[in-house]
């Protein structure tokens, strides 16, 4: 098992994906890195060394999560199973991901796709659904690697809604639920990358390379709970989000 | 899916709002406020009663206006010629609306000259002139000035230095920021019923992107005042995007069954008698629901 910044993965799936995010964050902004003391060598490994730069981090999720058939789509089947898990890829987006790495057919599309002909959807969905749309078009496109398969109109419907759902987050300083919606969107809508969006993930990020928000709420929510440790259970998983979502934009 | 509202939705909306109000019109009384501390508070939810029926004193054609008319006189007999709030207003006009509750009961038919001589002493003193305002409630102050048959100058130069008219990311404003740009809106608009010359078209391109997106936030949000409030700006300024349909959608279910709408709490401070239910109650909803008849009388849907 991995340890980053004194906290262990999870599983290796968890610990996969974490160094999938710094292997992009290492290509992207060797800053956001600083505050991680203990890089081990799998890291190197999963970045390559070959020393030519990646094109962005979704041919390299393709590559190393889809292949590994049994062992990655099995661990994320059993992360969709499980609520709690804060993580957790819903369980169509656990479906699709297993079937394209056994060479299946695509599963029906994710039920919240019916909602989106409701005109209230987009402000009345609660965070988590929204969270899990962004990891399910994430799924259906294979990471940005192949178009989405509804039709077109609903494609810019979704598109629309992802916008401003992303207005919304930019007004609640809410980087954790940006990033997913930010990289779902660029995921639906290959090649669009806006400069404003870049620059609002990189304000985030602090002197010592790490991405935050709300720092604030969060040294008083630490206070009430001192279980709480803020380098493994904010700054890690933000920081992954956020270079991850740069690395996807660039 | 979220029934779009009839007519017949509406008008039992707005019947229910009103009823509200009448059920709790003692709390709207000044003089019979259990807290000298309310007293400002309340004088200013009286004002803003007044400015509905304002509204609906002059609203389209069509619009149930006996009802105001009613509410109107009751405010009138009931509240505005009380001595004693009369004497609080006119002691205090930097933080009671003085001027404007003053104008609203003119608008709705009422006039009362001694007061109106007293005012006009506080004017020609130059105190009320000279009370320090950002932009958009010197808007407030010149729209009250013409509704209540004062002079006047023209609001663009203070339009021009408003929050509004300075075209701000939407991301970046706070709830007040935004209560001030609606504000901005309805007094250089007198509530939709004038289409400002000094409107540009860089000002219409950014009511047509900003308040849309406003709208939606607030609507996920569930903060039905400032729903309200800019469905109503929306109207005013000509702009109909797909989300002021559905924001009247979402607003149409959202009343609770006594008629009221709930108001935001976030930021509002302790009360000093937190046993008084009745008075929370109206304290944190009372805005909310006259928000929302504004908004029924100037934006209602098609």
């Amino acid at each position: 098992m991995i340890d980053l910044a004194g906290q262990p993965a999870r599983n290796a799936d968890d610990a996969r994906l974490v160094l999938l995010g710094l292997a992009c964050a290492l290509r992207f902004e060797a800053r956001a890195l600083v505050h991680i003391e203990r890089i081990t060598s799998e890291l190197v490994d999963l970045s390559g060394t070959d020393g030519g730069p990646e094109p962005s981090l979704i041919p390299l999720i393709a590559r190393r999560l889809l292949p590994a058939t049994s062992s990655a789509s099995n661990a994320l089947l059993k992360l969709a199973s499980d609520p709690g898990n804060a993580s957790s890829v819903s369980a169509w987006a656990a479906r699709q991901l297993q079937r394209n790495s056994a060479g299946d057919s695509l599963p029906s599309l994710p039920a919240w796709v019916q909602l989106l002909s409701d005109d209230t959807f987009a402000y009345t969905a609660p965070p988590e659904l929204i969270r899990r749309i962004a990891t399910d078009v994430g799924a259906m496109t294979l990471f940005g690697t192949r178009p989405a398969p509804p039709a077109p109109a609903l494609t810019k419907h979704l598109a629309a809604v992802l916008r401003f759902w992303l207005f919304c987050c930019q007004k609640d300083d809410d980087l954790d639920l940006y990033c997913p919606l930010q990289r779902a969107l660029t995921f639906l809508v290959p090649g669009q990358m806006s400069d404003d969006s870049v620059a609002w993930v990189l304000r985030h990020q602090r002197p010592d390379g790490r991405f935050s928000a709300q720092e604030l709420s969060l040294a008083i929510y630490r206070r009430g709970q001192p279980g709480f440790d803020l380098a493994g259970d904010a700054y890690l998983p933000l920081t992954v989000a956020s270079v991850w979502t740069l690395a996807s934009m660039s | 899916m979220t029934p779009r509202p009839t007519a017949g939705d509406i008008r039992r909306i707005e019947a229910a709002s009103l009823e509200w109000v009448d059920q709790n019109f003692g709390h709207f009384k000044p003089q019979l406020s259990a807290d000298a501390k309310r007293v400002g508070f309340v004088t200013k939810a009286a004002a803003e009663l007044a400015v509905v029926c304002a509204v609906a004193s002059t609203a389209a054609p069509g619009t149930s206006g006996a009802p105001y008319r009613r509410l109107a006189r009751r405010i009138w007999e009931e509240i505005f010629r009380d001595d004693a709030v009369q004497d609080h207003m006119l002691a205090s006009p930097a933080e009671v609306p003085s001027l404007g509750f003053y104008g609203s009961m003119r608008q709705c038919g009422f006039d009362d000259l001694r007061y109106r001589d007293e005012l006009l002493q506080l004017l020609a003193s130059g105190y009320l002139a000279a009370i320090e305002r950002p932009p958009s409630s010197e808007l407030d102050f010149l729209y009250s000035l013409r509704v209540a048959g004062f002079d006047a100058s023209a609001p663009d130069t203070v339009y021009r230095r408003s929050m509004l008219a300075h075209h701000p990311s939407p991301s970046t404003l706070t709830t007040e920021d935004v209560y001030t740009m609606t504000h901005a809106i309805f007094f250089t608009t007198d509530f939709g019923r004038c289409t400002p010359a000094f409107f540009s078209s860089a000002d219409r391109e950014y009511f047509a992107s900003a308040l849309p997106l406003l709208t939606g936030y607030y609507l996920r949000i569930k903060d039905w005042d400032l729903t309200a409030e800019l469905l109503i700006a929306l109207s005013a300024t000509g702009v109909r995007p797909p989300v002021f349909s559905v924001g009247w959608e979402i607003l149409s279910q959202a009343q609770n069954t006594d008629g009221s709408y709930s108001g935001p709490t976030e930021g509002r401070p302790a009360d000093q008698t937190p046993s008084d239910l009745e008075w929370i109650a109206f304290r944190n909803d009372y805005h909310t629901t006259l928000a929302v008849l504004l908004a029924l009388l100037t934006a209602a849907p098609a």
